[in-house]
């Protein structure tokens, strides 16, 4: 089945999410044309969607408590399940978002699993997801919750040494209850025939804090997509995220900021390093309603072109409706600060060495805002695969 | 905030809101193929021109209306315009020019008359749809300079008009510029021969009058090598209840080595502060530096019309181009704009500038949008954008939707956005100083818009603070 | 190595299209310590930028020739490997890039470069301590992103630092003495001559004849309009301390 004719498709778990699909639609080609970012192509490529979950033990990390995700099913019985955890598999809970790709996934999904962390764990939670199979389409849901007051440090991770030529379609509901705080890091390095496509529909409640932060390296094309909705007071949203790309490869962040509460923070930065003839897209909007007094938002797109080849699109937009705020925006692209580069090669460190110095010291603004040491450590040296 | 006090000190009356009593020569309202074959006959057009504006109407026909800009307004009904308005008594000389025009000029600060002795500024005059006079013609002619309507053009240079127009705004660019090209009725044409500095600045006032007239005049500049020229236009029209349509195209083009500064005060009636009435003002200005080291430099302070869509553009083409986009945009009552600039780097080493500022009081909705587009040939291309956004009150709306598009690596490419308000101690402080309100807030206003202000020419910035203070100012109290 | 170091000749550089130097001859033997003197925009840094292979210097003709090899085969890592180091006048500041994992991969890349073995870490740190304390520099900069935030003064000790670390042969001191203190001036001097073995040789813009007192000069150069058009020995220094440029009957560049 191609994804993109899914009103063909008989065997429909969720009928309420292909209303709604049907009510938003796929991408346009307007927007895609806008946007510079196709991926109607990947759409409407044939997939199938018969793979199974075969559980196997999976050789896990000291320094983190692990979950297993197999082809988007949480493998139960080789997962840590220490205490303050549980998992449930329950019937769909509405989840309101203008993201249709978001639905894409959730009309093949029958049950929605869910991750309840209760109390705060001695050592953070690495979501492992682990794939098999060949031309399929692998739609996955999983909802983490942080209960009221808790503080949650979540990483998660892709192994697709055995998935190929295949859409891997990720919904995440991040919710953070009162005072709780959700960190969450997504480290993405998988194969170029492979690719992505991640909705997070981050929910805050009062007092609240989500901080994501993403790394993305591999896909042929991956796609991140925010729809979040700040109706809380004192609730803060952050992404902090990497795209570092070659060959053809695509990648981007689509993000929806609304401040529907005042006194909500929100702030999404991304660095974009790109080689050959890769591209990558950075499409931002900060709305700040009248009644959302006094909030904050902020955005800012860093681009480092490596070739001549390589393509951004940075399109970081404001929608303010009140004056009681702060507000601020900014984007650049270009090389390599050449003066910099020059000093380095000045004292003797070779052009290539000095450029990766540079790039270095930019991805590590970013690997600085993970709060937690083991995560910080396992993407840094993540990136220096 | 002192909400009361901002209201009252933006809402003001619309000063040039008089309508002038003149005999004019009307179209019924409508559109069709013999509508623009009555226009172009009444123009004496050649057959080229009339068959562009057929092919344009043609293709018009099979365009919409684009919807993607942060504007709401009604549907505009195109049958419901009169497509051509002129003043009944044609005039060939100053003499002849209707009295009452010759008055609203004057209330509109230009006293054609007087232009020549006092500010040597050659203005050429756009009543509804047609040109009533052109000052300082001989003195332009002795330096070769063509400084004419565009319907004048299409007789006596009609070579210049045929090889340039469309050559930078193509009939079937947009809906409203392919609407232009079907209907445009008059406007000001412009060439400077080579290596020409134009002697004084060209002025053009556009003025609709006419009930129910929509106003589409059609500008082209062409600089030629080593020439320049400052060109600045300012448009008004009369308080009425409902919306009234300009849809104008503007085009320049400079050769190598040549320079266009084009500045705009645009003061249209910006309609109730209920959004009733106003010109709806959607137009195309793009440039194209076609030349090596050649430049031009938009400014526009926009401080009329209900509805703004405007994008005053440079296609950066010749190497070590550089194209520049200077804007104040206010908007108060219940005003929306959507305007910025596009700036596509094609050459090598070509650099723009984009300072835009905009303001939104009341319920004034006002959006930048632009674009930076740097090609794959353009070479160490380099653009810096600041977009400041100044919000008076707790119920307007100020919107930045900046585009980057880069695919080079050798380029510099910088955007920058923040958003201010007046505070209350800002207020207070100034006022401490014995300094009324009202006049704070212009105090400010200007503050943030000095950088604009600052390269306009000079007679054009004591107008733009005026008018700014204008549009902010009312009764206190 | 012989008796040669540093053979220019009759070298044109060109900043963004406009001529800077236009004929200039110069030759350093080892052990030599040569000032180079003029009015601003005489061209003095741009001589030193070229040296160091600055992207925005152009040379269109002439030729440098550096211990026997051709500089304008070599780029800016393979000249500082080969000795040639320059100290800024203006230090770059690098945010994200600790000092002395700076300072290390400097040192060990001209290890590399020299078919040395590299220095492990505990050695490196033992090396940056003695020299630290020997300058009297104050490791806790070495902690920080190389030069950002630095005052101009840390900048330079920041310089001398990296210079007593990679050893250089041929030192080029871009005004180093610029916006120092008198005791700081000392502390560079000292650093320098501690180098100064009698093969290591230094060319120096300066403006003040302090950093003359302290460094002596073996040959002083007067650089004028792109071109050296008076060498002598420290006393040509010294009779422009006393009647000045305009003494000597050179102006100010007029542009």
């Amino acid at each position: 089945m191609k994804p993109s004719e899914f009103n063909n498709y008989t065997n429909i778990r969720d009928k309420k999410s292909l209303l709604k699909l049907n009510d938003i639609g796929l991408p346009t080609k307007q927007t895609e044309a806008f946007r510079h970012f196709n991926i109607t192509k990947l759409l409407s490529k044939e997939y199938s969607l018969d793979f199974k979950s075969n559980f196997c033990p999976y050789e896990k990390d000291d320094g983190f408590y692990t979950i297993i995700i197999n082809n988007g099913i949480i493998d139960t019985i080789n997962s840590d399940l220490p205490d303050g955890i549980s998992f449930e598999t329950t019937n769909k809970k509405e989840v309101d978002t203008l993201d249709s790709l978001y639905y894409l996934g959730e009309i093949f999904l029958e049950k929605q699993q869910k991750i309840i962390v209760k109390k705060e764990l001695d050592k953070p939670l690495k979501i492992v997801n682990l794939f098999v199979g060949e031309d399929l389409f692998l739609p996955t849901h999983l909802t983490i919750l942080a209960e009221k007051g808790v503080h949650v440090e979540i990483l998660e991770v892709f192994d697709d040494s055995a998935l190929k030529n295949s859409l891997i379609k990720i919904n995440r509901v991040l919710n953070t209850h009162k005072y709780a705080q959700l960190n969450y890091t997504k480290l993405q390095g998988i194969k170029q025939d492979n690719n992505m496509i991640v909705n997070y529909i981050p929910k805050l409640k009062e007092g609240s804090t989500c901080r994501a932060s993403s790394v993305d390296l591999g896909a042929g094309t991956s796609l991140n997509m925010f729809d979040l909705i700040l109706n809380h007071k004192n609730s803060i949203f952050s992404f902090d995220g990497i795209i570092k790309i070659t060959d053809r490869q695509k990648a981007g962040n689509i993000s929806s900021m609304l401040h529907a509460e005042g006194e909500t923070q929100s702030s999404f930065i991304c660095k974009h390093i790109l080689d050959v003839e890769a591209s990558a897209l950075f499409e931002v909007q900060s709305t700040v309603n009248q009644e959302a007094k006094f909030s904050k938002t902020f955005q800012n797109s860093q681009t480092i072109l490596l070739d001549d080849g390589p393509k951004i699109n940075a399109i970081p937009q404001l929608v303010l409706h009140t004056d009681e705020l702060e507000a601020a925006h900014g984007a650049t692209s270009g090389s390599l600060d050449e003066e910099a580069l020059y000093y380095l090669m000045s004292r003797g460190i070779e052009e290539k060495m000095a450029s990766k110095i540079l790039i270095k010291a930019i991805e590590l603004q970013v690997i600085d805002t993970i709060e937690n040491t083991q995560i910080r450590e396992f993407a840094l040296d993540f990136l220096q695969r | 905030m002192e909400n009361k006090v901002v209201k009252d000190t933006i809402s003001s009356d619309y000063a040039l809101g008089f309508e002038t009593m003149v005999q004019s020569d009307t179209f019924p309202k409508g559109l069709n193929e013999n509508v623009i074959k009555a226009i172009s006959k009444k123009k004496n057009e050649p057959q080229w021109l009339l068959d562009f504006r057929l092919k344009a109407y043609k293709k018009w026909l099979t365009m919409e209306e684009p919807n993607w800009a942060d504007l709401k307004y009604d549907k505009i009904d195109y049958q419901d315009i009169s497509y051509f308005s002129a003043p009944k008594k044609a005039p060939n000389s100053l003499d002849e020019i209707d009295p009452k025009i010759l008055e609203t000029y004057e209330k509109l600060g230009i006293p054609l008359e007087e232009q020549k002795a006092l500010s040597g500024i050659a203005v050429d005059a756009v009543f509804d749809s047609v040109s009533v006079k052109t000052t300082f013609q001989e003195e332009l002619n002795e330096k070769g300079i063509i400084f004419c309507p565009i319907s004048e053009a299409a007789q006596k240079h009609p070579e210049l008009l045929k090889k340039y127009l469309a050559s930078v705004v193509p009939y079937n660019d947009n809906f409203f510029a392919t609407l232009n090209s079907a209907v445009f009725t008059d406007g000001s044409f412009v060439y400077i021969p080579k290596n020409t500095r134009c002697p004084m600045e060209l002025s053009t006032y556009f003025r609709i009058n006419a009930l129910n007239t929509g106003q589409f005049e059609r500008t082209l500049i062409i600089a030629d090598e080593g020439s320049y020229v400052s060109y600045n236009e300012g448009c008004s029209a009369p308080t009425r209840d409902e919306s009234q349509l300009h849809a104008a195209v503007v085009e320049l083009i400079t050769l190598d080595n040549a320079q266009i500064k084009y500045s705009t005060i645009q003061n249209w009636y910006p309609g109730d502060e209920n959004g009733k009435g106003g010109i709806f003002n959607f137009v195309t200005k793009r440039a194209l530096c076609k030349g090596v080291n050649s430049k031009v430099s938009w400014t526009q302070v926009e401080t009329g019309s209900s509805l703004t869509w405007k994008y005053p553009s440079c296609i950066l083409k010749g190497d070590n181009s550089v194209g520049e986009f200077y804007s104040v945009a206010l908007t108060s009552l219940a005003q929306q704009a959507d305007t910025g600039s596009k700036m596509i780097h094609l050459g090598k080493n070509t650099k723009s500038t984009i300072i835009s500022k905009g303001i939104s009081a009341m319920h004034g909705v006002n959006a930048y949008r632009g674009l930076v587009k740097v090609g794959k040939n353009a070479d160490n291309a380099r653009n810096f954008s600041q977009c400041d956004s100044l919000l008076i009150g707790g119920t307007c709306t100020a919107n930045t939707f900046p585009y980057q598009e880069v695919n080079n690596k050798s380029a510099n490419i910088e955007h920058e956005a923040t958003t201010s308000k007046i505070s209350d101690e800002q207020l207070f402080y100034i006022k401490q100083r014995g300094i009324e309100e009202e006049d704070a807030v212009s105090l400010i206003v200007n503050g943030f818009c000095k950088e604009i202000l600052e390269v306009l020419p000079m007679e054009y910035a004591v107008e733009a603070k005026a008018l700014l203070s204008i549009s902010l100012e009312g009764s206190v109290g | 190595m012989g008796e040669k170091m540093l053979k220019i000749k009759n070298l044109h550089v060109s900043i963004k299209d406009k001529e800077i130097l236009k004929g200039l001859d110069l030759d350093i033997k080892p052990g030599e310590v040569h000032a180079l003197m003029g009015t601003n925009g005489a061209g003095k840094s741009t001589l030193v930028k070229t040296l160091s292979d600055h992207f925005d210097c152009e040379v269109t003709k002439g030729t440098m020739e550096y211990k026997g090899k051709n500089l304008l085969d070599l780029d800016a890592s393979q000249r500082a490997n080969e000795g040639i180091f320059m100290s800024f006048q203006n230090p770059t500041e690098i945010p994200g890039v600790n000092n002395m994992y700076f300072l290390k991969t400097a040192l060990n890349a001209k290890k590399a470069y020299l078919g040395e073995e590299e220095m492990n870490g505990a050695e490196f740190l033992k090396l940056v301590r003695k020299k630290t304390k020997e300058f009297g520099i104050d490791p806790a900069m070495l902690k920080r992103n190389v030069n950002e935030g630095f005052s101009g003064g840390e900048k330079k000790k920041s310089e001398l630092l990296q210079m007593v670390v990679l050893e250089p042969d041929l030192i080029l001191l871009d005004e180093i003495d610029s916006g120092l203190d008198v005791d700081a001036i000392k502390t560079i001097a000292q650093g320098v001559n501690s180098l100064l073995d009698g093969k290591r040789s230094v060319l120096m813009i300066t403006h003040y004849d302090r950093l003359l007192e302290l460094i002596k000069p073996d040959f002083v150069h007067i650089l004028k309009d792109g071109k050296i058009i008076e060498s002598g020995d420290y006393s040509l220094a010294l009779r422009i301390d006393e009647q000045g440029y305009e003494g000597l009957g050179i102006r100010h560049e007029t542009k």
